[in-house]
C-alpha cells in the first residue's frame, strides 16, 4: 500500500540521490589516457591559444562557449584541424605560433571539442 | 489527495531553490559591468578591423588608408588602436562613470603607458598570464575604483610589424599572439 507519506518520503530519497549525483564507476585504462591526453592539450592550449581564445579576441570562438561554435563545430574535427593549422580568416596559422606541431594542434581541437560536451 | 501532496512538495522545493519572494534590489556587480563594456568594445573593435579596414583598406578593396597620420591624408582613415582611443575620448567627454584607456607597457604614444601602480600591476599580470583579465580596486584621491585590465593580443603581422618599426616603439621584438598590452576599464564603487 502506497501512502501520501510514503510517497513524499520517496520522492525526498529521489531527489536526494539526484542532486548528490551516482559515485562515478572506477576509470579504466582508455578513459584514463584520454584524460591525461586531455591534460596536454590544456597545457598546450593555455600555451599557444588561450590568449585568444579565452576572451575572444578579433572574434575568436571562445572555448566552452556553445554559441560562438555552432556551425564550426559542425565542419568536423578535419576541417578545424585544417584551418587551424593554415589558417581561416582572422585566425593566423598556428595562432602564430609556428612551432606547434600538426599533431599538437589536432589535440588542442580535440580538446576544444571535448569543451563543448561540458558546457 | 496524493497528487496533492506531490504538487505541494515540488513546489516548496522549487522555492527553496530559487529562494523567495522579490529579487532585493541592489546594484550590478562591478565584474559583470566593466566584462560587459570589455564585450562591446571588443566586437567594436574587431567589427572595424574587419568590416572596415581590411574591407576598405589596402588588403581589399583599397579606397581608404589606415594611417598614424590620417588627417594628413585624403582617403586616410585611424588605426584601430586611434580609433578605440577616440572612442575613450568621446565617452570621457560624456560622463565621470567609467573611463576606459588602451594602454602598454612598451607604448608607442608615451600616453599610454600604465600611470597608476595598479595599471602597471594589471598590465605585469595579463602579460604574464595569457589570456586571463586581471581585477582589483584603488583608491585615487577620495574615491575607490573597481579597475579591470584585459589583454590586447597581436593578432595579425600588421600589429607586430608596425609596432616593431616604429620609431617611437620601446620594444621591437613583438610576436604574432603575443598581448601587446591591455584595456584598462574603471568604475567607481
Ligand atoms: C591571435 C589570436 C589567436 C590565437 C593565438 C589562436 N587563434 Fe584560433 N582563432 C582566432 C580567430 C580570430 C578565429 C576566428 C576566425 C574567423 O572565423 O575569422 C579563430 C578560430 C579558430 C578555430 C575555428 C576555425 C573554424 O573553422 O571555424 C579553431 C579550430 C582554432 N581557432 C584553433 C586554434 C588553436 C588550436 C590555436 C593554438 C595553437 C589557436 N586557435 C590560436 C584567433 C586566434
Ligand atoms: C600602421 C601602424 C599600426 C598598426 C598596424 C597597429 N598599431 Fe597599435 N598603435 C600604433 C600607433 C601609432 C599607436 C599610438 C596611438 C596613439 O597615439 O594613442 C598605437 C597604439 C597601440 C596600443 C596602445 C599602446 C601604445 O603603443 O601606444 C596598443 C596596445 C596597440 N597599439 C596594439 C595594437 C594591436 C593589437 C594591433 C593589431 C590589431 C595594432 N596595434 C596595430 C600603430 C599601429
Amino acid at each position: 500500500m502506497c501512502t501520501n507519506r510514503t510517497q513524499f518520503l520517496l520522492l525526498i530519497v529521489m531527489l536526494a540521490v539526484s542532486l548528490n549525483g551516482c559515485s562515478p564507476p572506477s576509470e579504466n585504462h582508455q578513459e584514463a589516457a584520454v584524460r591525461s591526453d586531455m591534460e596536454v592539450a590544456e597545457a598546450l592550449y593555455k600555451k599557444n591559444c588561450k590568449v585568444c581564445h579565452a576572451q575572444g579576441i578579433n572574434g575568436a570562438p571562445i572555448v566552452g562557449n556553445q554559441k560562438m561554435w555552432t556551425g564550426r563545430a559542425e565542419q568536423g574535427i578535419d576541417v578545424l584541424v585544417d584551418h587551424a593549422i593554415n589558417g581561416f580568416g582572422l585566425m593566423p596559422p598556428k595562432g602564430g605560433k609556428s612551432h606547434v606541431t600538426d599533431e599538437e594542434v589536432r589535440l588542442i581541437v580535440e580538446y576544444y571539442l571535448e569543451q563543448l560536451k561540458k558546457s | 489527495m496524493k497528487k496533492r501532496v506531490m504538487t505541494a512538495a515540488i513546489a516548496a522545493l522549487t522555492l527553496g531553490m530559487t529562494g523567495c519572494g522579490e529579487p532585493e534590489s541592489k546594484g550590478i556587480d562591478p565584474k559583470i559591468y566593466t566584462d560587459s563594456l570589455f564585450a562591446v568594445m571588443k566586437a567594436d573593435r574587431t567589427n572595424y578591423t574587419k568590416l572596415v579596414v581590411k574591407r576598405l583598406g589596402p588588403a581589399g578593396a583599397d579606397v581608404i588608408k589606415p594611417a598614424e597620420h590620417w588627417k594628413d591624408l585624403d582617403n586616410g582613415t585611424l588605426l584601430p588602436a586611434q580609433m578605440f582611443r577616440a572612442g575613450a575620448e568621446a565617452v570621457a567627454e560624456m560622463t565621470d562613470d567609467f573611463t576606459y584607456s588602451l594602454q602598454s607597457i612598451w607604448p608607442i604614444n608615451s600616453q599610454n603607458a600604465p600611470k597608476t601602480p595598479m595599471e602597471k600591476e594589471g598590465l605585469e599580470y595579463i602579460g604574464a598570464n595569457p589570456g586571463e583579465n586581471f581585477y582589483g580596486e584603488e583608491t585615487l584621491g577620495d574615491t575607490t575604483y573597481f579597475t579591470a585590465v584585459y589583454p590586447d593580443v597581436a593578432v595579425s603581422d600588421a600589429c607586430t610589424v608596425c609596432h616593431n618599426e616604429h620609431k617611437d616603439s620601446p620594444k621591437t621584438d613583438f610576436q604574432l599572439g603575443e598581448i601587446m598590452g591591455g584595456v584598462v576599464i574603471r568604475v567607481p564603487l
